[in-house]
């Protein structure tokens, strides 16, 4: 598939790379129907906020659910969603006190394991 | 992991290392718990921004706790400056400002966000009309929505070589010279680095609050998608650009050079 990746300072490229495939039982594939560049973004493009390895970039978009993990009930393929921006990991959060008092978005769960 | 707050998409190793969606295909995981479905009726760009920018800048004036009648100056006129002054006026502030450096973009807000505006020309000027629309007082709520990479000229770059610093901090001390005593700061725009000097005085003898951070935006996106829904607010009156995901490289240039009036490039794959 097409990916606009971040290669260096004010280096982004469209690349050719592998499709996504669902990892985990709580994932779910989307086909991109809109996506946005943000503000935020761009401090990624000016190398502000450096990513050492090419990395697909954004986090305003919206799709078409094409296939889902076994853990995921709520969603099935050809549904229409959007996807909020920060990745929390809701009720299996264990940083229980972070997550009540912040609606889960600064826990730190989700950080540090399963980058990919 | 504690130093870390929780993971985005796209947003480099830091923030998980998870690939973003400025792609034809995405993966998102914890699906259980964070897409939204969107009714048939409403397009891609109607509903867009409740990713992030919408409840971003919502998270601005919430944090805040408007609740009806306040002054609320928001600082910068970019998508989040926009989408706060949209939040302000649905949660009942009685004046909105916006103040930015570039002209465009404040004639975009007038139209998008009805807010009164200023253009920036300097710290003093903007505290100092901000004050007299507010009856000498100073702004409730004050949200920054620039970060730590405002336009900035010669002396202020000169300044952090000196100090040693990343980027400028001038937005976040305009906030506070423009708030009045014991209101609120938010502070929306990305801060990565530290300050020195940091106007903590100022902090104690006015009483300000403050709260910043990444916005909760599953905390908002329900309701914020049925104030969608029953056309309480528009949001995809910000786009100026829209192009294939192939040209996506000349969407980032126009945007972060603001060139042809960029405001808010939608990508589609």
């Amino acid at each position: 598939m097409k990916a606009l990746r971040i290669h260096g300072m004010r280096d982004v490229r469209v690349d050719n790379v592998d499709d996504p495939e669902i990892q985990d039982s709580r994932d779910a594939i989307i086909r991109v129907t809109s996506t946005a560049i943000c503000g935020s973004d761009l401090h990624i493009y000016n190398g502000s906020i450096p990513q050492p390895r090419p990395m697909t970039l954004g986090h305003e978009f919206m799709g078409i659910v094409e296939e889902v993990g076994k853990g995921v009930k709520n969603l099935k393929r050809g549904d229409r969603v959007v996807c909020p921006s920060p990745l929390p990991a809701g009720t299996a959060c264990s940083a229980t006190t972070t997550c009540r008092a912040t609606a889960k978005t600064l826990t730190p769960s989700t950080t540090a394991p399963k980058a990919t | 992991m504690t130093e870390k707050g929780g993971a985005l998409f796209g947003y480099t190793d830091l923030y998980g290392g998870y690939d973003g969606g400025q792609a034809e295909y995405a993966r998102v995981p914890y699906a259980d718990y964070g897409p939204r479905k969107v009714p048939d009726n409403l397009t891609d760009e109607q509903v867009l921004f409740l990713t992030d920018i919408f409840p971003t800048g919502y998270s601005g004036i919430d944090w805040a706790g408007v609740k009806g009648g306040e002054v609320v100056a928001i600082f910068g006129a970019g998508p989040v400056g926009v989408m706060a002054a949209k939040s302000a006026w649905l949660r009942g502030a009685s004046r909105v400002i916006i103040v930015d450096t570039q002209q465009y973009r404040l004639n975009q807000a007038r139209q998008t966000a009805n807010a009164e505006t200023i253009l920036w020309e300097n710290n003093k000027q903007v505290v100092d009309e901000i004050r007299s629309m507010s009856k000498g007082y100073g702004a409730d709520v004050c949200v920054e929505a620039v970060g730590f990479e405002p336009d900035r000229g010669l002396l202020d770059r000169a300044k952090s070589v000196i100090n040693l610093e990343k980027g400028s901090d001038k937005v976040l001390l305009a906030c506070m010279s423009a708030v009045r005593r014991g209101g609120f700061v938010s502070v929306l725009g990305v801060y990565s680095s530290p300050f020195d000097n940091f106007p903590i005085h100022q902090f104690f003898d006015k009483g300000i609050i403050m709260q910043g951070g990444q916005a909760p935006a599953h905390k908002h996106i329900d309701k914020l998608l049925q104030h969608v829904a029953n056309g309480d607010v528009r949001l995809d009156d910000i786009i100026s650009h829209r192009l294939p995901l192939s040209e996506a490289p000349h969407g980032y240039d126009i945007f972060r050079n603001k060139k042809d009036n960029c405001t808010k490039v939608v990508l589609k794959p």
